[in-house]
């Protein structure tokens, strides 16, 4: 089977496994094995297709067409093929969790949202293989639409008002900001697809201010990343379930905006282009305010949340802008870190995730300080939570520290002294505010109500999904030089 | 081979210490970790070829002092827990891994290994201090852990930039590196922090006085010495440390005068006396043996000041020293053990804590700098004031008359232990006699003078039972804190912005009731008469 | 101009709703009538299909009673003609499969005939309007339609419905007197009233005052039609007031053909014909689309009424069409005209749905109707679906257009444009949005919903669903669509710079 084939299954199928979660509402048990079969299907594909495109095959297709410059097309790339296989695999683990946790929560509406989570797991694998910007950018907004019934699933009053958040943001940052962007570029430059290099570099006569104008329409535009202005969105897709937050939005959906951003920086501006361009003009790169500003300030807001989800949508804006920081950095250690970051911060989040739901569903506690002891009574999940945390501080032996030494590799190259304080102030705000929930957990003694007898139940799919994704960001931190040696060629 | 040999067995070893619940199986475990120290010491000494403490090459003598230190220390302080009636073996196990990741400090030959036991030892102190019974634990541990986490991101970020530019992660073995690029910087200030430097220092204070009484005296020694010998290691020579070492040892002398509780004046003199090496540092060229036997002097009696404290407050239940008031009797083991230690930190002649002292300051006249001299006199005269007369000078009850010394059986076997302590430090006083001699011996009478005086004059400043100066100070650190936690909980707030979306509201019903007043049907004849009309005039003056 | 095979389908394509309409006067039965009109309206598509192929986007000629133009009356079919035909037809055809099912139920069985017959008078009148090359022959059928029209709406069930049409009527009337003095003048300065004949003849004349005047009638009749924006309340009272299927049809309708209009005679005459440039006038065509662009926006987020809103929403998007032809290069006439045909079909359908809407509650109030979900699944679908693509989201019909818009936009440099034009297409997502959220957000309180007719008759949904496939049809394939775009402006619309 050619590439171009196994990459078009590996679009389609999360789509095939949306209808049928529509289709068989009434069958539940078949309608979860047939999605989970799907994804595991979906990712062994994309291990097969991996390995072709690291033997040398490439592909690169239109779909619809309009005339030669505006049409949707799919290729394949380095990123592209890492990103797609994190995004099945974490599918897979997902799915289980999510079986896990929507029959121990009693949830209804559950063939609604096994659908739409399907469709987005599908709308974000066509955002990772699309090769040029109208597909991306169609793929991006129906990215939103699709995540919309997942975070507005239980309607209550609250759900609403975050709900017109969410949306707000994230469609009115994309057509005020990144629309604009595209045309602009596609005015200027007569194209707009990801060339290797960039596609400034081909053009004559490019203005410096247009430049700098696109790229801020581009940074304030791809609102996913969370940067902090147009950061709101997050916090407020809290009130989803937990395998929505957990899945979109610690991986899929913020994942994919930072993936379209590094992919607009390397293959519509262009390294080298961007280094010349700026150190002509500063001698400080003062884009990287903007990354910088969010890690610190989403740090200090983190601190300051006693709501667990809460404070993990603050801690996942504050890591992405890590990642926005690592391409920002122009350098190659860099990107390497933006890549390895976007894994590690993947899995780790995941579990995270995953830990904070578990303990809402079977404790039915969402508070920081309701946690006292709990690590007592659910070990599993208490535990993966600290691995987890410790890789978002940065300590050896996670993938967490991985990204971080790239990270700061990549500031040395670019000669930009400064983010070191920055990263160095992070790393101890992050450590302040993970600490509080561990010691919390494990070092007191669980308050036993003597009224009631609390039973706290255990749920063999969530605590599996937990387990898997912990020992993942343990395996990152010696399994990511294989990602580095493919990135480096 | 470090890792093989020791790091992992001492691992495994805490895990089963950490899990199992039965008694037998706990004690064979300990057992079986204080086994493997001995023999890994006694293989490195094997298979190295040495066999006595002569000098050899320049790195290979002081980290085999520096393990040798180590895992003495370790056992001794193993046979002192268990030797306690109740021993929380959990904390011992992480105590054990603790001291595994030490160990691995020591033996690091490359940052990589060198980042990877220095966060795993400050996650495992950290634990450590969590395991204690005090209310301020978790803010104690919470403290330690981030300023820990500040030290070891610093280091991180300077390897990075060490690693980039020499394209090797390996110790440079002949040069130290040299203090002008940001990366050498940023790691000796991630050093330093694990050696208390002043702003960031209140991880010790705090966590080794709130910890329990036996796991302080584990913590008092591992991680600072550690990070003493990476300090030897890479930047002896540097001449900034002689100003921070001045800096630190000020720094511990000045505040352990506010200090009441005794726990809390031996970790002030450890940061104290952690300045006083690091100014010896400076001065080494290349690795130098006194300096180490400095080292291990002052962990000795530091080991034996923890010990005593220990036993102290598990019988008084108070850490405070003026409540300890006449606690030990001069004449039991316990006092005059802390008598001889005292007088090695002090300095007096015929010990070993002499002999240091005065090969120090001769190392140090080698710099020539004019008033080091004066500085290093005062710092001694400091430690005097606090180990060498406060403690006993409260501690000990001179004018007890008892003659025959009542022990129970724990107190014996701690007995035993302090025995062998300062049986230790006969060795030194023994080679403190070697060394003897006139000049020396009036010099540091005159710096006992100096210290008797100058404690004299702190019993005037320093009003005993209240604290009010610590209290003071205290407050006023409260306040700057809630000033910044203020400002801090501004930023966070996160207010939605609905003034301007209010604003925008009522412009558009305003707007709105414009129009409907429009839409009434004569009203809009008229009106649209009149745009036609002006359309029209417009048109006709634009085009003609 | 080739002369094609039968080239009497030209006039056929209005000679035959007018035929069956005068039929369906003297023959009342209403299931009859309504067969016809439908009958009618695919008969008007295949002929204009047929035109299609057999012509090949050239202009053909048909000379009524044989009298040479300018004597005689001329019908041509350009490019542009059979695209506004293929538009109109459709939408009627639409309509017209949609109507029986709600028609008797409205109107009552009596008035189906009338209903019929009328509408296929105003159909006819619009063809006409499209079809014909001479501008007295426009004014005649922009009455005929116009009267139509008035009836129609009239016809409607609301309480307001014939008020609402003597307002149609007094403003149709004037719009179309502004048109006719305007083609007066014309017809006294150059002795001509075809429009090829026109191009001619104003390029060999100077620019007086007289002519001017001429053009401001003629423009300011249009603008009227068109509802740009100071004249734009007649649009939203009509719209609300008719008959469900009267809505839909004039919703994709009688605003498009004052485009038309504005095409032919503007652009095609007078642009081309003028030796000056008209960059003051297309200027202030731009600063009225846009300022209608944001107050059909804000209006329509401020709207209960269901087609108060979509009415509203009408007027933001004749807006943006009319930027689009305001700034006149090739980008923004291809978004202008991709923008009317998806526009139409997406408004038309929007009205019908509201019209099932109406069928089965019996109210077009959003606070009325939340949470209709359950009790009627396909409209709400239905309702979705073109809710998204009103707004214009990738991945819908509209977005093509506004892409282009946007590209023809940022092409002309006007920062002030640029940044109101995305602005407006922000107000656009809100309002759309807005019929969304109300009815899907607030899903649980339906308690209060009476459901008038459970079930809907298959041929309202017919009709929505073939808008449904047409709609995905645009979406993916629009390649076909811009094809026949461009040939319209290579081949009709010559800009001038």
């Amino acid at each position: 089977m050619t590439l171009k084939y196994l990459i078009l299954l590996i679009i389609f199928l999360p789509f095939l496994s949306f209808l049928n979660s529509l289709w068989l509402n009434k069958h539940p048990t078949i309608r979860e094995r047939l999605n989970a079969a799907i994804a595991v299907i979906n990712f062994i594909l994309s291990i097969v297709a991996y390995n072709k495109f690291a033997a040398g095959e490439f592909v690169n297709f239109k779909f619809i067409a309009i005339n030669s410059y505006l049409y949707l097309g799919f290729y394949t790339e380095k990123i592209t093929m890492i990103f797609a296989i994190m995004v099945n695999f974490l599918w897979i683990i997902s799915m289980i969790y999510s079986i896990g946790y929507m029959y121990s929560h009693k949830e209804k509406h559950l063939g609604r949202f096994f659908a739409f989570y399907c469709l987005s797991i599908s709308f974000t694998l066509c955002i990772a293989f699309s090769s040029n910007l109208i597909t991306t950018f169609l793929f991006y907004e129906a990215l939103t639409l699709a995540t919309f019934p997942l975070v507005a699933h239980k309607l209550t009053p609250e759900t609403k008002i975050n709900v017109k958040v969410y949306l707000s943001i994230l469609i009115g940052t994309s057509l005020l900001f990144f629309l604009p962007a595209i045309i602009t570029t596609l005015l200027y430059l007569g194209s707009i697809n990801y060339t290797l290099g960039g596609l400034f570099i081909r053009a004559e006569n490019t203005n410096i201010y247009m430049v700098f104008l696109l790229l801020l329409l581009f940074i304030f535009g791809v609102a996913k990343t969370g940067i902090m202005p147009v950061h709101k969105w997050l916090p407020a897709a809290m009130v989803a379930p937990t395998p929505v937050s957990a899945l979109l939005h610690a991986v899929a959906v913020v994942k994919s905006g930072v993936f379209v951003f590094i992919k607009i920086i390397i293959y519509i501006f262009g390294i080298d282009y961007l280094n010349v361009v700026i150190s002509k003009m500063f001698t400080i790169n003062w884009l990287l305010v903007i990354p910088c500003t969010t890690i610190i300030l989403a740090s200090i807001v983190a601190l300051y949340q006693d709501n667990l989800k809460k404070m993990l949508a603050y801690s996942t804006i504050s890591q992405l802008s890590y990642i926005v920081l690592g391409v920002l950095l122009l350098s190659n250690a860099g990107i390497i870190s933006s890549v390895v970051n976007i894994l590690a911060h993947a899995f780790a989040k995941i579990t995270l995730f995953f830990a904070a739901g578990s303990i809402y569903v079977l404790a039915h506690k969402d508070k920081i300080s309701q946690l006292k002891g709990i690590g007592r009574k659910m070990p599993i999940t208490m535990t993966a939570f600290s691995i987890a945390a410790l890789s978002m501080i940065g300590f050896p032996l996670t993938g967490g520290f991985m990204g971080k030494w790239f990270l700061l590799k990549g500031i040395w190259e670019s000669s930009q002294h400064w983010v070191i304080f920055v990263i160095i102030a992070s790393t101890v705000l992050n450590a302040l505010y993970f600490l509080p929930v561990i010691i919390n957990a494990f070092f007191y003694k669980y308050p036993e109500n003597k009224d009631e007898a609390e039973v706290i139940k255990k749920s063999p799919h969530m605590d599996a999904a937990m387990i898997i994704t912990a020992a993942c960001v343990l395996m990152l931190f010696i399994y990511s030089s294989n990602f580095i040696s493919i990135l480096t060629k | 081979m470090v890792l093989l040999n020791l790091i992992l067995p001492l691992l495994a070893v805490s895990i089963g210490l950490f899990f199992l619940k039965n008694k037998k199986y706990l004690f064979l475990l300990t057992l079986t970790a204080v086994i493997i120290t001995i023999i890994f010491i006694a293989s490195y000494t094997i298979t190295d070829g040495y066999s006595s403490l002569v000098f050899l090459s320049e790195f290979i003598y002081p980290l085999y002092s520096m393990m040798l230190l180590f895992g003495i220390s370790f056992i001794l302080g193993v046979a002192f827990v268990l030797s306690q009636n109740r021993t929380n073996y959990r904390e011992l196990g992480i105590i054990v891994a603790y001291f595994a990741f030490s160990m691995g400090i020591l033996f690091a030959e490359d940052f990589i290994n060198l980042i990877i036991y220095w966060e795993l030892a400050s996650i495992s102190a950290t634990l450590i201090i969590l395991q204690s019974n005090s209310d301020r634990k978790k803010y104690v541990a919470i403290k330690y852990f981030a300023i820990h986490s500040l030290g070891g991101v610093m280091l991180i970020a300077g390897a990075t930039d060490f690693i980039r530019v020499l394209h090797t992660e390996v110790f440079p073995l002949d040069y130290a590196l040299n203090i002008t690029n940001l990366g050498n910087i940023l790691i000796l200030c991630g050093i330093l922090i694990n050696l208390a430097i002043p702003p960031f220092s209140s991880w010790l204070v705090d966590g080794y006085s709130e910890c329990s009484p036996n796991a302080s005296i584990f913590l008092s020694i591992f991680t600072t010495k550690a990070a003493l010998f990476v300090l030897f290691r890479l930047f002896h020579g540097a001449e900034i440390l002689i100003y921070i070492g001045i800096f630190i040892a000020a720094y511990g002398l000045i505040f352990s005068l506010f200090e009441s509780s005794l726990r809390r004046i031996l970790a002030m003199s450890i940061i104290h006396q952690l300045g006083i090496i690091i100014i010896g540092v400076s001065a080494m060229q290349a690795f130098d043996g006194f300096l180490i036997t400095y080292v291990v002097v002052s962990v000795l009696y530091k080991i034996i000041a923890f010990m005593l404290a220990a036993i102290l407050i598990k019988k008084y239940r108070t850490d405070n020293i003026y409540e300890l008031r006449n606690s030990i009797n001069l004449k039991s083991v316990l006092g005059i053990s802390l008598l001889l230690s005292s007088f090695q930190a002090v300095g007096l002649p015929l010990t070993g804590g002499f002999v240091v002292k005065t090969y120090l300051v001769d190392v140090v006249a080698l710099l020539d700098i004019s008033w080091l001299y004066y500085a290093i006199i005062i710092l001694f005269a400091g430690v005097a004031v606090n180990i060498g007369i406060k403690v006993p000078y409260y501690l000990i009850n001179f004018k007890s008359k008892a003659k025959k010394i009542v022990l129970n059986n724990s107190r014996s076997k701690n007995a035993i232990l302090i025995t062998i302590i300062v049986m230790l430090e006969a060795i030194f006083i023994l080679h403190g006699i070697q060394y003897f001699s006139l000049e020396y011996t009036l010099h540091s009478l005159e710096v006992l003078a100096f210290g008797i005086v100058m404690f004299s004059l702190s019993l005037f400043f320093i009003n005993t039972k209240e604290d009010q100066w610590r209290l003071q100070f205290d407050n006023f650190k409260a306040a700057a804190f809630r000033a910044s936690s203020n400002t801090l909980k501004l930023l966070a707030s996160e207010k939605p912005m609905k003034s301007i979306g209010n604003y925008f509201n009522f412009y558009l019903q305003k707007t709105s009731a414009l129009i409907k007043i429009t839409t009434n049907l004569s009203m809009r004849y008229t009106i649209t008469c009149i745009m036609i009309f002006t359309i029209l005039l417009y048109l006709a003056l634009r085009f003609a | 101009m080739n002369t094609l095979q039968y080239s009497f389908s030209i006039p056929a394509i209005v000679v035959i709703p007018l035929l069956a309409a005068i039929v369906l006067l003297f023959v009342r039965k209403s299931y009859f009538s309504w067969l016809v009109s439908f009958l009618t309206c695919l008969i008007v598509i295949a002929i204009s299909v047929y035109i299609l192929i057999a012509n090949n986007f050239n202009t053909t000629a048909y000379n009524f009673g044989n009298f040479i133009p300018p004597f005689g009356i001329e019908y041509t079919t350009d490019a542009l003609s059979i695209f506004f035909v293929f538009l109109l037809s459709i939408v009627g055809f639409l309509t017209a499969l949609w109507s029986k099912g709600n028609i008797t139920a409205e109107l009552g069985e009596k008035n189906v005939y009338l209903y019929n017959c009328v509408f296929l008078l105003y159909y006819a009148g619009s063809l006409g309007i499209i079809l014909t090359n001479d501008l007295f022959n426009l004014f005649v059928f922009l009455e005929i339609s116009s009267l139509a029209s008035y009836i129609l709406i009239a016809m409607g069930k609301r309480k307001n419905s014939p008020l609402a049409a003597f307002d149609a009527l007094v403003i149709g009337t004037v719009s179309a007197s502004f048109y006719l003095f305007g083609v007066g003048i014309l017809y006294m300065l150059f002795g001509t009233l075809n429009a090829s004949d026109l191009v001619l003849q104003i390029s060999k004349y100077p620019m007086t005052p007289i002519l001017v005047l001429a053009i401001t009638m003629l423009s300011v009749g249009i603008i009227i039609k068109i509802a740009l924006f100071p004249v734009l309340w007649w649009l939203p009272q009509t719209y609300q007031s008719a008959p469900s299927a009267m809505s839909a049809f004039l919703a994709g309708v009688s605003s498009k053909v004052g485009i038309y209009i504005l095409i032919k005679v503007i652009i095609m005459v007078v642009a081309r014909g003028v030796h000056i440039s008209l960059d003051n006038y297309f200027e202030l065509l731009l600063v009225l689309s846009v300022l209608s662009m944001f107050t059909g926006g804000l209006l329509a987020l401020k709207q209960d009424n269901l087609k108060l809103l979509l009415a509203f929403s009408s007027v933001s998007q004749l807006g943006a069409i009319m930027v689009g032809i305001s700034l006149f290069n090739f980008y923004g006439m291809s978004a202008a005209l991709y923008l009317i045909i998806t526009h139409a079909f997406i408004k038309t359908a929007l009205f019908l749905c509201v019209g099932n809407l109406i069928y089965t509650f019996g109210t077009e109030k959003l606070s009325e109707l939340r949470g209709f979900g359950p009790k009627a699944q396909f409209t709400f679908f239905a309702i979705i679906f073109f809710s998204l693509s009103l707004a214009g989201l990738p991945g819908t019909s509209l977005f093509w257009g506004k892409f282009y818009l946007l590209m023809s936009v940022i092409q002309s440099d006007n920062w002030f444009l640029i940044v109101s034009i995305i602005l407006a297409s922000v107000l656009t997502f809100a309002y759309s949005w807005k019929i969304i959220s109300q009815l899907w957000i607030a899903q649980d309180s339906s308690v209060y919903l009476i459901v008038a007719h459970k079930k809907i008759p298959i041929y309202m949904n017919l009709a929505i669903i073939i808008a449904i496939m047409l709609n995905i049809y645009l979406t993916f394939f629009p390649d076909a669509t811009y094809y026949f775009i461009e040939q319209i402006i290579n081949l009709n619309i010559v800009s001038q710079g």
